[in-house]
C-alpha cells in the first residue's frame, strides 16, 4: 500500500521548508504536498484547478492547516473541507502562529482535530513534528473510507 | 374661629361685599328704628305722667271740700268729670284711712279699683293701662288719696302702626341697598374678579402673552400695572429658562453625537489594536522561526564547515530569536489582559495555586522548594485572569528562589478590614529603593543571565489586580526574599 501524503497548507515558504526538514529529521518519510494558498489546498483535496483528476476520496494522512493564507483563509479552508461528505472526516491540524482565542474557538468549532501552536525555538518544533508525525501516521486510526 | 365667620371668609369676593354692606344697613335701620321707637314711648310716658299727674291734681283740688266733709256723693260727683276724657278708664277717692271713698268707672268696662288705696308715686304703665296715685292735700294736711286708671292701648296700636310702617321702611331701604351694594360691588370688586380670574387662566393654560386691562387710576389700577409688570418678569423669566433649555438640549446632542463618535473611532481603535496584535502574533514570529530555524539547520547539516567561533555565533542568533519569541508572546499577553473586561465569579484560590505549584514541579523536575498553599482561599474574580496573575507571581517566586538550598515559597491571605492575599518567598529580593520600576513593563531588576525573563509578567500582573479594582504592592529586601501583596474587592 503506497503511504498517504501529507499536505501542508503554508504561504511561508522557510516554514514550509522548516516543517518539511523536521518531519524528514524524524524519520517521516511520507510524501509531503505543499500548497501555498486556501485556493490551492482545495484544489488539490478536491481534485479541482491544477489537481484535477485527483480523487477527492484518498485523502491524506493528515493536513497541516496555516490559518492565515493568501486568497482563502485556513478556516474558511476548513469549513468547505467538513461541508463536503468526501472530506469531512479527514484528519486535520491547525498548525499556525496564533494563539489568539477567537482563532482557537473557531478552529475547534469548525472541527478541527487538534490546534498546535508554532514554536519561534527550532529544537520545540522538531518535538512536536515528531509527536504529530507519530500520533497521526502511527497511532491514529483513520476513518475507513 | 367659628364656621360662621370661616365660611364668610371662604366667601367670593362679590358676595362679601353684598353681605357686609346690607348686614350694615340692616344694622344700622334696626338700630335706628329701636331707638325711635324708644323716644316715642318715652315721650308718651312723659305726657301720660303731665296729663294723669295734672288731672289727678284737678280732681284732689276739686274734692278737697267732699273728703273734708266726708260728702261721698260731691266726691262722685267731681269724679264724673272724668268722663269727659275717653282715656281715662277709671279714678277713685280715698279716705285719709286709705279706704275707698268715692269711684268712677266708664260705663263700658270693668275696671279693678281696689279697696285700699295704693302708695303714692309716679305713674306705673302696663296691661294696656297707665295708674297714678296722688295725695290731696288741704292747707298742706293729707286729707285723702286720687287714684287714675287710664287706657293706653290706643298708643300700643299707635306704636304697633309705627313699627310696620318702620318694617315696610326697612324693606324698601335694603331692596334699595341690594341693589346699591350690587352696583358697588361690580365697580369695585368687578376689576378685582376679573384679575382673579385673568390670574387662575394664566395659571391653567400658561400664557403669559395675556395682560390685564386696566380701567381706573386707583389702587385698582395700580394692582394691575403691577401684576402686568410681573407678568413682563416671568415672560422674559421664561424666554430665557426656554433659550437655556435650548442651549441644554443643542449641547447635550453636541454631547451625544461626540460621544458615538468617539465610541465609534474608540471600538475602530480596538479593532485596529486587534488587528495588529494578532498580525504582531502571526507575522512577527514567522521570520523569527526562519532565524532560528535555518541557525539550527546550519548547525546540524553544515557543522563540519564552521569553527568554533561560528558555532558560538549560530547559537547566539538563536538565543535572540528565542528570545525576541518570548518578548512578543510576554507583549500580546499583556495586550490581551488589558483589552479583556473581567467576568467574575467564585474562584478557589487554594486549588489554583496548587496547580500551578504542581505545573511549576512538573517544568522543572530536579528543583526541589516547598510550596505551601492556604486552604480555603477564595476571591471574586475573573478565574482566567486570576490564574495568568498567579501564574507570573508564583512563576517569579519559583524563579527568584532557584539559588536557594530550602526553597519555601507560600500563597496566603491576611485579613485587615478587607482580606489582602500574599506571594512571600525567601528568595533573591530586591532592594526596594527600585519599587518604583516594579510594575513598569520591560523594567527589570536583575540581569537575563542571573534570571531569565522579559520584564512584562509584573506589569500584566497589575493590570490584572488593577482591572478587579484591586491594588498590589510588594515588601522585600536583598537575599531576604519579596512577598507580593494584593487586594481584590
Amino acid at each position: 500500500m503506497a503511504q498517504k501524503v501529507i499536505l501542508l497548507v503554508e504561504d511561508n515558504p522557510d516554514d514550509a521548508e522548516l516543517t518539511r526538514r523536521a518531519l524528514k529529521s524524524n524519520n517521516i518519510s511520507n510524501q509531503v504536498v505543499v500548497a501555498r494558498d486556501g485556493v490551492e489546498a482545495l484544489d488539490y483535496v478536491f481534485g479541482t484547478g491544477k489537481h484535477v483528476g485527483r480523487d477527492p476520496l484518498e485523502t491524506p494522512a493528515i493536513t497541516l492547516l496555516d490559518l492565515k493564507l493568501p486568497k482563502l483563509d485556513g478556516l474558511e479552508v476548513l469549513r468547505r473541507i467538513r461541508a463536503d461528505e468526501r472530506t469531512k472526516f479527514m484528519p486535520i491540524v491547525i498548525l499556525t502562529s496564533s494563539k489568539e482565542d477567537q482563532d482557537l474557538i473557531n478552529g475547534y468549532r469548525l472541527g478541527c482535530n487538534s490546534y498546535v501552536r508554532k514554536p519561534v525555538d527550532f529544537d520545540e518544533f522538531l518535538v512536536a513534528a515528531k509527536q504529530l508525525g507519530l500520533y497521526w501516521l502511527l497511532l491514529n486510526e483513520p476513518p475507513p473510507m | 374661629m367659628s364656621p360662621l365667620v370661616q365660611g364668610f371668609r371662604n366667601l367670593p369676593l362679590r358676595w362679601k361685599t353684598i353681605v357686609s354692606m346690607l348686614g350694615v344697613t340692616t344694622i344700622s335701620l334696626m338700630l335706628v328704628g329701636a331707638g325711635q321707637l324708644v323716644r316715642e314711648r318715652q315721650g308718651f310716658e312723659r305726657q301720660m305722667e303731665q296729663r294723669l299727674t295734672l288731672l289727678a291734681d284737678v280732681i284732689g283740688l276739686n274734692s278737697t271740700a267732699a273728703l273734708a266733709f266726708n260728702d261721698a256723693a260731691a266726691a262722685t260727683e267731681v269724679l264724673g268729670a272724668l268722663a269727659s276724657d275717653e282715656h281715662i278708664m277709671a279714678g277713685a277717692l280715698y279716705d285719709t284711712r286709705d279706704l275707698l271713698f268715692a269711684r268712677y268707672v266708664r260705663s263700658d268696662i270693668e275696671a279693678p279699683l281696689l279697696d285700699t288705696a295704693p302708695n303714692v308715686g309716679r305713674p306705673t304703665f302696663g296691661g294696656g293701662m297707665a295708674a297714678i296715685t296722688r295725695t290731696v292735700k288741704y292747707r298742706g294736711q293729707p286729707v285723702g288719696k286720687v287714684h287714675l286708671l287710664a287706657d293706653t292701648t290706643e298708643w300700643s296700636n299707635t306704636l304697633w302702626d309705627y313699627a310696620a310702617v318702620a318694617a315696610v321702611l326697612f324693606v324698601v331701604v335694603l331692596t334699595i341697598g341690594l341693589f346699591v351694594s350690587i352696583w358697588l360691588q361690580r365697580l369695585i370688586t368687578g376689576p378685582i374678579i376679573d384679575l382673579a380670574q385673568l390670574a387662575r387662566r394664566i395659571g391653567q393654560e400658561r400664557d403669559f402673552s395675556r395682560r390685564a386691562v386696566k380701567r381706573s387710576d386707583d389702587e385698582m389700577g395700580v394692582l394691575v400695572d403691577g401684576f402686568n409688570d410681573m407678568l413682563d418678569e416671568i415672560g422674559k423669566g421664561r424666554a430665557e429658562i426656554e433659550h437655556g433649555r435650548d442651549e441644554l438640549r443643542k449641547l447635550n446632542e453636541q454631547l451625544e453625537r461626540r460621544v458615538v463618535e468617539r465610541t465609534a473611532q474608540l471600538e475602530a481603535a480596538n479593532k485596529e489594536l486587534e488587528a495588529f496584535s494578532y498580525s504582531v502574533s502571526h507575522d512577527l514570529r514567522a521570520p523569527l522561526r526562519s532565524i532560528d530555524g535555518f541557525s539550527r539547520v546550519l548547525l546540524d547539516e553544515h557543522s563540519a564547515t564552521l569553527n568554533a567561533d561560528g558555532r558560538d555565533s549560530l547559537e547566539r542568533v538563536r538565543r535572540a530569536a528565542q528570545r525576541m519569541g518570548m518578548l512578543i508572546d510576554d507583549l500580546l499577553k499583556l495586550a490581551r489582559v488589558t483589552r479583556v473586561e473581567p467576568n467574575r465569579e467564585e474562584v478557589d484560590l487554594s486549588m489554583l495555586g496548587r496547580e500551578i505549584a504542581v505545573a511549576l514541579q512538573n517544568q522543572d523536575p530536579d528543583r526541589r522548594a516547598q510550596i505551601v498553599v492556604a486552604p480555603g482561599l477564595r476571591a471574586h474574580a475573573d478565574a482566567r485572569l486570576l490564574r495568568i496573575a498567579l501564574e507570573n507571581l508564583l512563576g517569579n517566586a519559583w524563579k527568584f528562589t532557584g539559588q536557594r538550598k530550602e526553597a519555601r515559597i507560600e500563597l496566603g491571605m491576611t485579613t485587615n478590614s478587607a482580606p489582602v492575599y500574599f506571594v512571600r518567598d525567601n528568595g533573591a529580593g530586591f532592594d526596594m529603593a527600585y519599587a518604583n520600576k516594579l510594575f513598569a513593563p520591560f523594567q527589570r531588576l536583575h540581569s537575563v543571565e542571573e534570571f531569565p525573563g522579559t520584564g512584562i509578567g509584573l506589569a500584566t500582573v497589575q493590570r490584572i489586580i488593577s482591572k478587579h479594582g484591586g491594588r498590589i504592592w510588594a515588601e522585600s529586601a536583598v537575599d531576604k526574599g519579596t512577598a507580593f501583596f494584593f487586594t481584590l474587592p
